[in-house]
């Protein structure tokens, strides 16, 4: 691109950009929460911002830009946890929250989503995010965290292994 | 014995389905309970100019990390701060720092006027070259290598609002510059939300975009 309105045209993908980054902007968050705990999940959706936003129109033109983004928030939690270590998880769930906003059981699968989660790492519970939540094929979370599929197995596996570890322990 | 195993198999298998339920169920219900700040979108995109005079570690990670990205709020350096132990002492470091200059600009504002986004203080103007990050263009003077000087650095940077065209390695007069206007990225990935007052050569005033030059001095803030 040689033209000298080149200006105006890197407005317009950053405007299409921002305006496709706002749609995901929601479920990006409520993902970096999953795997980087509330307390980072705004760095980590930023960081992603800050990151795709130097080349707005990959994701603009990408076909899945939520997966896109989503790849970009693991990657920004990624560096951010070699940094400064990984956070200290939830061991047991509070007996009675004093920031709950809603009804205890819902809060308490936050937490206990959080803690199986917090038993993988971070690329194999954002593996089991998009299976299991998202409804992503193995294949296609292999492909958007670039991973082997096995690992994306693997990874449901030991979520699945955590959960009736956990079932047991509640039973 | 081998039905037994096809038995036990296929209880695997439904045990496994179960728990593939029980687990996006779970999921599920988690993600509704996680409430979004409302006001998120604005917190990740509003920025927060690195102070002029903040010659620190923290200005120089902070354009590091992100360019020439304005710093947000929420974030101090290039790694993640999250109650950390360099949370609040390097807020409180901000805090002063801002205060200072925010003082600092209130006397220079009550000494010599107030000015409305279009000053032409010649005492404090500094020269910018414009730079055009594409080789290619770098020597060219056609128009589809110029870049544009806008009227107003808030309206679409396009059309009846572009007043003049320059090209790399061209000179400018630039007297103040405004930090939180509308964010550019060039073509090398280099972005900012810097605009400079710029008078051009022929007498032109507007506004060239940050990334359009790659300034390394003070400039006075447009107030």
């Amino acid at each position: 691109m040689t033209t000298a309105d080149s200006d105006s045209d890197l407005g317009a993908a950053l405007e299409e950009f921002n305006a496709e980054f706002l749609k995901v902007l929601p479920r990006l968050y409520r993902r970096a929460v999953f795997l980087a705990g509330a307390a980072r999940a705004e760095d980590a959706v930023h960081d992603a911002y800050l990151k795709l936003s130097a080349r707005p129109e990959r994701l603009v033109n990408h076909p899945e830009p939520y997966a896109y983004a989503f790849a970009a928030v693991v990657s920004a939690i990624r560096d951010s946890i070699r940094r400064t270590g990984r956070q200290v998880l939830v061991e047991q769930v509070p007996d009675s929250p004093e920031d709950s906003t809603g009804p205890i059981d819902v809060r308490e699968a936050e937490w206990e989503a959080t803690r199986l989660l917090g038993r993988l790492t971070e690329r194999q519970a954002a593996a089991v995010l998009l299976v299991d939540l998202d409804g992503y094929t193995i294949d296609q979370a292999a492909d958007i965290l670039n991973v082997h599929r096995g690992t994306v197995s693997r990874a449901r596996a030991r979520a699945l292994a955590a959960l009736r570890t956990m079932m047991k322990a509640e039973d | 014995m081998g039905s037994e195993r096809g038995d036990a198999g296929s209880q695997g298998v439904a045990r496994d389905a179960a728990d593939s339920a029980a687990l996006s169920r779970l999921l599920r219900q988690a993600d509704e309970s996680i409430v979004v700040p409302e006001d998120l979108w604005e917190r990740i995109t509003e920025p927060m100019p690195v102070p002029e005079a903040q010659s620190g570690a923290v200005a120089a990670s902070a354009k590091r990390s992100a360019g020439e990205h304005p710093v947000s709020r929420l974030r101090v350096g290039s790694g993640f701060i999250s109650g950390g132990r360099w949370l609040y002492p390097a807020l409180g470091a901000l805090v002063v720092v801002t205060l200072a200059i925010g003082a600092f600009w209130a006397g220079v504002s009550w000494q010599q006027h107030r000015r409305v986004e279009s000053p032409v203080d010649v005492g404090s103007s500094i020269t910018l070259t414009v730079y055009n990050s594409e080789k290619a263009c770098q020597d060219l003077r056609t128009i589809e290598c110029s870049l544009s000087i806008a009227a107003n650095p808030r309206a679409p940077y396009s059309g009846a609002n572009i007043v003049g065209r320059v090209w790399h390695g061209e000179k400018v007069v630039a007297d103040c510059v405004i930090t939180n206007g509308p964010y550019l990225a060039d073509e090398s990935g280099v972005s900012s939300r810097r605009w400079y007052h710029v008078t051009l050569p022929d007498g032109t005033v507007g506004w060239l975009p940050g990334a359009r030059t790659r300034n390394t001095q003070n400039v006075a803030l447009c107030h």
